[in-house]
């Protein structure tokens, strides 16, 4: 039997300091500049840019500072500010679940140092005049590894990369785990890859069929936990249902799945609030539009539309966005179907707590 | 709960591309590790590894014409080619892919030495772009092959890749486990690839000082010594491999043979150190606790350990710490690694398919060049050479760089 999912909503990153919830209520927009680094897809790019955190605010000591770099600050900050929120002294049964960017091999990673073409120049370069701890940036695990460590999470931990799947797949990691009774709480995320030529020619197959994409670096997280209360706090949400599918046959398979959510016990007769649909293409949305049909399409979000494509950020980005929804609703559901890079699919059923 | 069984497994790694020969290698006590002579070609002499030479990736790169070598890195194709055996080995049909998952871990391809000199070279002259195309782009992204894993096999159900450094085989494997075990799943391919030899990976290993030292041997195949009082360091490797889970149910209705049942597994965060484990080691301890408790089992009912070993002082002086307050100082712990070498993200899905193996053959494999534990070990059995024994429980043990660990416990039987 699968335990409810109370979620308590966090930090959310996003460019120019824009809040998600003026976003959400029409009182904001998130600016976005043109890429000019587009052109090497012969594209047209729009981006939205975060910037760097200090991390001294979450109490980073210098080595954590020297072992990160831009992306992995934004996690390590949102992620242990969402964290402090409710709680201040270590817990047990916690765990950790993040999706991200991956630094793989970065145009910002100092070849400069290679002054001549040559294999030994390399060796000299990397083992005399690069400080060690730099290469400890390099690896996913780094975020991981520092966040657990300033919030002292010692339960489970996953992390995926890199791209909207790796979102998707951290928060049903972090969901089931809870559900069933293997972490008391979560702390569930994921931050976005940063946009730079690399990170553009990187996933080019996955931007080139857009025209006009926006992306936008972002990082959000939020509890997840079996209890209603933390620290004197309610949970806005209680996540009642998970499922992840892979898509094949795109029109046909998501039809089914759409209508397999609408047609869920658990929402029947049940007052939907909203739908938010994250990280679809266009023709996903036009598909999933049509099969949510009538009231349940009048209801729904395409978040892409108002922060971007996120990556890796996404599927927080939703639930936080879902459970602004429902601190103002106070009753009802919101459904949360977010889409992955290779025809992965989530769909997560978030009601109003009324614990 | 549903339970779950292994039931096809693959291996690529140096020389092998058959996880029963490699079994076989390993009884008999050989290595795997040579000179790395990438290296010594770079000036840095003194540094053994298990690498899969260019021979044999070009060799992996014919089997697989489907697979694009400008897109696809070397250790994407060991891991489809992991894959592609465990699904023969398991004799899976197309109708069971399409509702199987995929759990696939993996860790970085870093760029070339002729990558880096470009780039810096571009950078030096003030050019614009730093590279030059995006198919030469996605050659670095390690999870290119995932879609090809997915379409080549028409793979219906969830697609994961899991980036826990060390652990993300192991780490693979346990989400893997966990649908197939709730029912969420009948069938789970998970596994995991990693190409550890990589002439910038063991620069970076070399510059945080965890790189073996070959020197102080008289040969490679001495240098890995997991346990050992003079060990002196890692060995980078190359390799891939993949198992089969499925539900005992859908296994026997199908008549799939079984090599072993994973009985349980747990995952955790250290919260510690970025660069080393806990001395005590006491988060390892819990890990294989908790694993434990989760398969229903006792320490004593645990046959044999296959340990994370890597050859370090301070992994295995922490994991023999471990294994002494979990275990006592009896049950007969072996480290594969020090014949393979440490292929990162590989390893953990490595040391469960040759854990099963062990299972199913009733042989342990030796830790070669064990001769003594260091001071500040713990005491713990180390198995010298290969002894056959009645396995009926067994533990992997895998522990990633930044605090991931993962135990997963094997059975030989549905009693778990």
């Amino acid at each position: 039997m699968l335990k409810p999912v109370y979620l308590f909503q966090g930090e959310t990153l996003l460019a120019h300091s824009t809040s998600l919830e003026s976003l959400l209520t029409h009182k904001g927009r998130l600016m976005s500049t043109p890429f000019e680094s587009a052109d090497l897809i012969n594209h047209s790019i729009f981006i939205s840019t975060l910037a760097d955190e200090n991390l001294k605010d979450v109490g980073a000591e210098r080595m954590v500072r020297k072992t990160s770099e831009r992306q992995a600050r934004w996690l390590i900050a949102s992620g242990v500010r969402t964290w402090r929120t409710y709680f201040n002294e270590p817990q047990n049964k916690a765990g950790l679940f993040i999706g991200l960017g991956t630094v793989d091999c970065d145009e910002e990673d100092n070849p400069e140092l290679v002054q001549e073409p040559t294999a030994e120049c390399l060796a000299t370069a990397m083992l005399e005049e690069r400080r060690p701890l730099v290469c400890l940036a390099l690896l996913n695990s780094s975020a991981t590894s520092h966040i657990a460590q300033l919030a002292g999470i010692t339960g489970e931990n996953m992390s995926f990369s890199p791209l909207l799947s790796a979102g998707l797949n951290a928060l049903c990691e972090g969901y089931f785990a809870i559900a069933e009774g293997r972490l008391k709480h979560a702390l569930c995320g994921g931050g976005s890859q940063k946009i730079t030529p690399w990170s553009l020619l990187a996933y080019e197959s996955i931007w080139a069929n857009q025209d006009n994409y926006w992306l936008s670096e972002a990082a959000s997280f939020f509890i997840a936990s079996d209890e209603p209360r933390l620290n004197q706090q309610a949970a806005i949400g209680v996540m009642r249902q998970a499922y992840r599918a892979r898509l094949k046959n795109n029109a046909h398979a998501l039809t089914e799945q759409v209508n397999r959510i609408t047609g869920s016990p658990l929402i029947e007769n049940q007052h939907v609030v909203k739908v938010i649909l994250v990280g679809a293409n266009l023709e996903q949305q036009d598909i999933t539009l049509h099969a949510l049909g009538g009231e349940l399409k009048s209801r729904a979000v395409v978040l892409d539309s108002y922060v971007g494509n996120t990556m890796a950020a996404a599927t927080a980005i939703a639930c936080n966005s879902a459970l602004s929804y429902l601190q103002d609703a106070e009753q009802g559901f919101v459904i949360v179907i977010a889409f992955g890079d290779h025809g992965e699919f989530g769909m997560f059923l978030i009601e109003a707590n009324n614990d | 709960m549903h339970k779950v069984v292994i039931t096809g497994i693959g291996v690529t790694v140096k020389n092998h591309q058959d996880p029963h020969t490699l079994f076989a290698t390993l009884e008999s006590g050989q290595s795997l590790i040579a000179d790395d002579h990438i290296l010594k070609e770079m000036g840095i002499e003194g540094v053994a590894s298990s690498r899969i030479s260019d021979e044999e990736v070009i060799q992996l790169q014919s089997r697989y014409p489907s697979l694009d070598q400008t897109r696809v890195a070397p250790s994407g194709f060991a891991g489809f080619d992991a894959l592609t055996k465990s699904v023969k080995d398991a004799d899976l049909n197309p109708d069971q892919l399409r509702q199987a998952g995929l759990y696939f871990g993996t860790n970085k391809i870093l760029p070339t030495v002729d990558l880096v000199h470009q780039l810096a070279q571009q950078k030096a002259a003030s050019e614009k772009l730093p590279y030059q195309s995006p198919e030469s782009v996605d050659y670095y992204n390690p999870q290119t092959v995932v879609a090809d894993m997915v379409e080549y096999f028409e793979i219906g159900g969830p697609v994961t890749s899991c980036a826990d450094a060390c652990a993300a085989g192991a780490s693979s494997l346990i989400s893997g486990f966990r649908q197939v075990s709730r029912g969420a799943l009948d069938i789970a391919l998970c596994g995991a690839a990693d190409f550890g030899t990589q002439p910038v990976m063991q620069l970076l290993f070399k510059n945080i000082g965890a790189l073996n030292q070959a020197q102080l041997f008289n040969c490679a195949s001495e240098v890995s010594r997991p346990f050992d009082s003079n060990r002196a360091g890692v060995v980078l490797a190359d390799g891939a491999a993949f198992v089969v889970l499925e539900s005992e149910a859908s296994a026997k209705q199908r008549g799939a043979s079984i090599y072993a049942y994973v009985c349980g597994a747990h995952r955790c965060t250290e919260s510690y150190k970025m660069t080393s484990t806990e001395p005590s080691g006491k988060f390892y301890a819990e890990c294989m606790q908790a694993a434990l408790e989760k398969s229903c089992v006792s320490a004593e009912d645990i046959d044999h350990i296959s340990a994370h070993g890597t050859s370090t002082k301070s992994n295995d002086s922490a994991e023999s710490r471990a294994i002494e307050q979990v275990f006592g100082s009896h049950t007969p712990v072996t480290s594969t690694k020090s014949a393979l070498g440490h292929s990162l993200a590989g390893s953990g899905a490595i040391e469960v398919v040759l854990s099963a193996l062990s299972i199913k053959n009733q042989v342990m494999l030796p830790t070669l060049n064990f001769e003594s534990l260091g001071d500040d070990d713990a005491k713990v059995s180390v198995v010298k050479s290969a002894t056959p024994k009645a396995i009926n429980y067994l533990l992997s043990n895998s522990f990633g760089f930044g605090g991931v660990n993962t135990s997963i416990v094997l059975a030989r039987d549905s009693a778990c």
